[in-house]
């Protein structure tokens, strides 16, 4: 009996599969075809599911994985990818909740604790603004359905491998600009000050892909804290994700900042994720409190202070 | 991918949790009248004969040569147990750490029978004879010579930074037995008794105030051939391949004990604890905990470990002191008055050198950009 936390030929294999796939196909009928969209929890194990949505990331497929896989698991079953088409909501402290609307998804899901809210579709206004507006929808929580299941360490996993990678699909980019492009007679890659912030950005994905593992087996193998592993998971990778994309565009210099590079399509989409749950500082607060509490029932009777 | 535990380990653990608390709570007792920082080093080596003679000592190390047998999965159980309930980290950890898989990994039949055992119960205290005034971070461009006479081999030269050099029995180390070779070509490692004739030691304090550094002085210092380790002029080959499997596996305890700290500074900050920033530093440590178990997942799967391991170092080094610095800031002045926070101050001053010894961050960082990224090399001279 070992310690099994790397990755077995299983999700070797997987993640080969689901590369292929989105090479040869497009989105959402490329998963089809693998079978892969459906509920998470039977023959789909989160971490199986994780390695769907952060390859999916990777590839730029235009299809919403986590909010699709959550709607399946909403619903207890599989169908055809676009008629399970779902986007994640997220809430404000306000209670206002608004969803990205981008590719007309069939509904959004908003994962509370306990439940989860079900919303229709709504039309996405038009816009010409890349990172703001660009299809978000305020959505009517009087139109909501209600259903008694919690979704939360689904979608937060779900969506920390998402981060993962769309991030990891930018470092690539920006190490092969940094091994190619010459400045001052070298390699950009040669000088020290971008070799060492190449590897912070290597360490920042460890330490996403990490969590988003702990998090995928602790839910699949049904321990309590898979909740917690789950929102440290997002945590790090709303906290991590967005650093790793500013450098890798940063370190394509001026070509970076162009719209034909396409580099800022996978910032918008780290960006826009890492807002889920209310942003990386309410998170990392809400792992505090539950921290500090924890060591004040661990301590209490104890007579330390 | 699942964690799970066999019966055996299981078992192995409740052993180890049923031993440790009144083990600890002696040492403890001994340790606090201990009056000088002599004194305490004997509690320490004490407190790791103790371990050995209880069986969790070389818990992976082989059978034939004292070691338990047991895997790297049991390796890492107790490494998590002895951190979290912040057991010394004990007087020999170069022999444990870095001696003893370098013999294990390439030593004689000889030097494993001679060392090995007495490694295990602490009968052998050993430290590290590799750096120099000119050889730190750049440690191949050692300076000591190492030259064949009748007797053996001749050495002469000068060590820095070696630690518990005082009380050691033996040292491990580098020295170039041919100049003319490539920089990382002409090393050959050696073990050599510290009480060897033309070997001097100079006491190093240090910005915690104790006295562990020394320097070391070797004139024409005779150590037999039997004494080398491993083939002359690849002691380099033959230190980084350990080392890289070392450094992702032996402070496996710090994490646990690190989150044994936590609880410490969440216990004295009370209110003043913020929960943003507790909660970024248990998510840390929550990403540590993780990596460790993907390292002895590897290890146990059989895998080799490479330059992987720089990030274990980096993240566990880092994040120390992104913990204290965090406890100073929510403390206040009470960090510096209150005697209650005398042990993370120590841990604080402490942390400084954890990002340098045992590769600098920037050395890791080299490594990762190196082989795992495979960026273009820095120009020859300006390497970290």
């Amino acid at each position: 009996m070992t310690i099994g936390f790397h990755e077995d030929e299983f999700d070797t294999m997987l993640a080969d599969s689901v590369r292929r796939a989105l090479y040869d196909g497009t989105g959402a009928d490329a998963l089809d075809t693998l079978g892969l969209i459906g509920p998470v929890g039977g023959d789909l194990t989160l971490v199986s599911a994780t390695i769907v949505a952060r390859e999916s990331a990777r590839a730029a497929a235009a299809f919403p994985v986590a909010g699709t896989l959550c709607h399946a698991t909403l619903l207890g079953q599989g169908d055809r990818p676009e008629a399970l088409r779902a986007v994640l909501a997220i809430a404000d402290p306000d209670g206002t909740v608004r969803a990205p609307m981008d590719g007309d998804p069939v509904a959004a899901i908003l994962p509370e604790d306990g439940a989860t809210r079900l919303f229709g579709p709504a039309p996405p206004p038009e816009t010409a603004d890349p990172l703001g507006c660009g299809g978000w929808v305020q959505l009517d929580p009087a139109g909501a359905e209600t259903r008694q299941i919690d979704l939360r360490s689904l979608a937060w996993t779900l969506t920390a491998a998402e981060i993962l990678g769309a991030a990891e699909a930018l470092l690539d980019a920006a190490v092969a600009h940094l091994s190619e492009r010459e400045q001052f007679g070298r390699k950009l890659g040669s000088y020290q000050a971008l070799r060492h912030r190449a590897a912070d950005d290597w360490v920042r994905l460890q330490d996403i892909r990490t969590a988003v593992d702990l998090a995928a087996v602790a839910h699949d193998q049904g321990a309590t804290d898979a909740i917690d592993l789950a929102r440290i998971a997002l945590a790090v990778a709303a906290d991590h994700g967005p650093i790793v994309a500013e450098n890798a565009i940063h370190a394509h210099g001026a070509m970076g900042f162009t719209w034909d590079m396409g580099l800022h399509h996978h910032l918008i989409s780290i960006r826009q994720r890492a807002a889920t749950g209310g942003g990386p500082a309410r998170q990392f607060a809400a792992i505090g409190a539950a921290r500090l509490a924890h060591r004040k029932k661990e301590t209490a009777g104890h007579g330390r202070a | 991918m699942k964690i799970e535990l066999g019966p055996d380990q299981i078992a192995f653990r409740d052993r180890l949790r049923a031993w440790l608390p009144q083990a600890l709570a002696d040492h403890r007792h001994a340790a606090a009248t201990a009056h000088d920082e002599d004194a305490a080093f004997a509690t320490e080596v004490a407190w790791e004969r103790g371990l050995a003679r209880a069986g969790f000592a070389g818990l992976h190390w082989p059978e034939a040569y004292g070691g338990q047998g047991l895997g790297i999965t049991e390796h890492y159980l107790a490494m998590v147990e002895l951190g979290s309930a912040m057991a010394p980290e004990g007087a020999n950890n170069i022999g444990r750490e870095l001696v003893g898989p370098i013999i294990l990994a390439r030593g004689t039949e000889d030097q494993k029978q001679r060392h090995i055992p007495r490694i295990v119960a602490c009968d052998e205290i050993w430290c590290q004879g590799f750096s120099e005034p000119q050889a730190g971070s750049d440690l191949a461009a050692v300076g000591t010579r190492a030259v064949r006479d009748a007797d053996g081999w001749r050495l002469t030269g000068q060590k820095l930074w070696t630690s518990y050099a005082q009380y050691a029995d033996w040292c491990i180390l580098i020295a170039r037995t041919d100049p003319d070779a490539a920089k990382h070509k002409g090393l050959t490692l050696f073990l050599v008794p510290m009480d060897a004739d033309g070997l001097t030691c100079r006491p190093i304090r240090q910005i915690t105030g104790k006295h562990t550094f020394n320097e070391m002085f070797l004139d024409g210092v005779s150590v037999p051939d039997a004494h080398r380790l491993g083939p002359v002029n690849e002691g380099w080959g033959v230190a980084q391949g350990v080392l890289a499997f070392e450094r992702g596996t032996t402070r496996l305890y710090r994490q646990a004990r690190f989150a044994a700290e936590l609880d410490l500074m969440i216990d004295r900050l009370g209110d003043r604890a913020d929960p943003e920033r507790i909660g970024r530093l248990h998510a840390a440590l929550e990403v540590l905990r993780g990596h460790n178990l993907r390292i002895v997942s590897r290890v146990a799967a059989g895998h080799a470990i490479g330059a992987e391991a720089s990030l274990q170092k980096v993240a566990w080094s880092e994040l120390h002191m992104d913990m204290l610095r965090a406890a100073q800031e929510m403390a206040g002045v009470s960090f510096y008055a209150d005697p209650d926070w005398a042990d993370l101050r120590h841990a604080y001053l402490q942390a400084q050198a954890e990002t340098v010894y045992a590769g600098s961050s920037e050395v890791q960082r080299t490594i990762i950009a190196d082989r795992i990224l495979n960026l273009p090399r820095q120009p020859r001279g300006d390497r970290a």
